[in-house]
């Protein structure tokens, strides 16, 4: 288990002070994966060398099964950092190094014994599926097979946790796919993953739950489920978007519906209850973490009261909401 | 060219000449590298330091600027007296390896920094990551993963240090250089001298294929 509290990291220049991290906290219990979402300068690079001990924080606490690793010397800061295995976005693989002798660097560091540690990289290898390339020098590899070599060492040392720093950004969406499967197949009772990315996919495929990244803060966070359940949620709508569509006349109305009510036809029994013909403009069904759900956008047509749907949408327990109020909650 | 006037006396002068460039060249090739190589880590990694590594390499960086700022027939006029001071003498070829690896390890210095920033930042991230010590960065992963590029910074030096060595020559070092001198130039026997230069190309088409080769064998990118 990793616990961050209040993690702030500040940069000093010549022409200003930035604030990359203001106040971060976190908690991400073994055997779950939590995902770290955020655009392109809200902290996220920050945030993942302060986890892995490559900046300091400038204060606040880093710790990993109750081990504070803010204040450890230099010493016992490296030796914390094998119980934190980096996955980067670029595999930074050692191109001096066979295969089998980068996933067994960190054993070597650590002062394993030559045929032990080969022989556990061998294992690693296979886990990944990559056994038959162990004697390739990486630079033979393709990108998938090297993010897979990086996981393969950051599990050397059999961490207590795995960051994983946009390990899909670099990779074309096949093989995304691929080592997403590979990061879920890992999960263990003893292991926590956080994966870092800016990718709505990578959260909606692997993550159990999610933390919204923002201007250094963490500004939404829950289990998945939890997260996009609810309309108005910055997650949700990030998660559960709605396609564009053209002007349509009449009122808009948002429903989210979950579970085994999102097989229902729910728009239809709507339509019926206040005697309007509801259109469905636009919508979104997506499977996260084992439980379906699903945004619709419909049209009242004019003539019949939208404040009406909506309030018979919620007694059927969907949420609904007008648009109108939902972008302004979005602004 | 009457290559006849060179005569087995002769002869015997070039070989010796030629054994007494590659014992400077090699003296000198092997301390600048057992000399430069560090001093190349300590400008590199002294860069990436903190306030006081980065003015103590501002001040490293600064003698070596110093010591690449001499031409190295003045350098190694002005080194007679050091020379005498290690070695004893400053006549013969052992003498002049003196004032070439002085003139040498700065430029090979400056090399080695050079190869070791071409090494990408995130190797040394995730070398840290996993719990590297200092010195396990330097090994295994800078000098490692910059050998290639280390190989030919000791072929460049090398060959630069060739042509020192003729200067080298001139002030008692003998080999190549000072033959070249006393018969082609003092003596008029040309014939001398296109000797020595063929030689000389040889020599240097050889440690560059050389070099390249190894530079070639260790390189995995």
């Amino acid at each position: 288990m990793i616990t961050v509290t209040e993690l702030v990291k500040e940069y000093h220049t010549r022409s200003r002070d930035v604030r990359a991290l203001d106040g971060v906290s976190l908690t991400v219990p073994d055997g779950s994966i939590h995902g770290i979402i955020g655009h392109s300068g809200a902290g996220k690079s920050t945030l993942v060398r302060c986890l892995a001990m490559l900046e300091p924080p400038t204060s606040g606490s880093i710790q990993i099964d109750g081990k504070e690793l803010t204040t450890a010397t230099a010493r016992d800061l490296r030796r914390a950092r094998r119980r934190i295995g980096l996955v980067f976005q670029q595999a930074n693989l050692f191109d001096s190094r066979t295969v089998v002798h980068n996933v067994a660097y960190p054993q070597e560091i650590a002062g394993v014994p030559k045929a032990q540690r080969v022989a556990r990289a061998r294992e690693l290898l296979r886990l990944v599926g990559l056994e038959d390339a162990a004697d390739v020098y990486p630079a033979q590899l393709s990108g998938g097979m090297r993010q897979r070599v990086g996981i393969a060492r950051a599990l050397a040392t059999n961490p207590d946790v795995l960051l994983c720093d946009e390990p899909t950004s670099a990779l074309d969406p096949r093989t995304t796919d691929e080592i997403l499967e590979l990061i879920t197949s890992l999960r263990r009772p003893d292991l926590a993953v956080i994966v870092i990315t800016h990718e709505m996919h990578v959260v909606k495929k692997i993550c159990d739950s999610v933390s919204l990244l923002e201007h250094g803060r963490i500004v939404e966070s829950g289990p998945l489920t939890d997260v996009v359940a609810t309309l108005d949620g910055r997650l949700s709508q990030m998660l559960l978007g709605i396609p564009p569509h053209g002007d349509v006349p009449g009122t808009l109305v948002d429903v989210l519906c979950r579970g085994s009510q999102a097989a229902e036809p729910i728009v239809a029994h709507t339509s019926k209850l206040v005697g309007a013909e509801l259109a469905i403009i636009a919508g979104s069904v997506e499977h996260l973490a084992g439980t379906t759900f699903s945004h619709l956008r419909v049209a009242v047509p004019s003539g019949a009261d939208a404040r009406v749907v909506v309030e018979e949408f919620r007694r059927q327990g969907a949420d609904a909401r007008l648009t109108a109020e939902l972008e302004e909650v979005g602004q | 060219m009457d290559f006849s006037i060179i005569t087995p006396q002769i002869w015997a002068k070039i070989w010796e000449g030629l054994g007494e460039t590659l014992q400077m060249v090699g003296i000198s090739g092997l301390f600048t590298v057992l000399l430069g190589l560090p001093l190349g880590v300590l400008l590199f990694s002294l860069g990436g330091a903190g306030k006081v590594g980065r003015a103590t390499g501002a001040t490293v960086g600064f003698a070596v600027n110093i010591v690449r700022s001499f031409p190295y027939a003045i350098l190694m006029v002005s080194l007679i007296e050091v020379t005498k001071l290690i070695v004893g003498t400053s006549i013969g070829p052992v003498a002049a390896s003196v004032s070439l690896t002085v003139a040498a390890v700065p430029f090979f210095a400056r090399l080695v920094e050079s190869a070791l920033r071409d090494v990408p930042s995130g190797k040394t991230d995730a070398a840290l990551a996993m719990g590297s010590s200092h010195i396990q960065i330097i090994w295994k992963v800078w000098l490692a993963e910059a050998l290639p590029s280390l190989v030919a910074a000791i072929t460049t030096t090398i060959v630069t240090i060739v042509g020192y060595s003729a200067m080298a020559g001139l002030i008692g070092g003998g080999g190549l250089g000072r033959l070249a001198y006393n018969y082609g130039y003092q003596r008029f026997i040309g014939e001398v001298m296109v000797i020595t230069i063929i030689i000389l190309i040889l020599l240097v088409q050889i440690i560059q294929l050389v070099g390249e080769g190894i530079a070639k064998m260790v390189d995995h990118r």
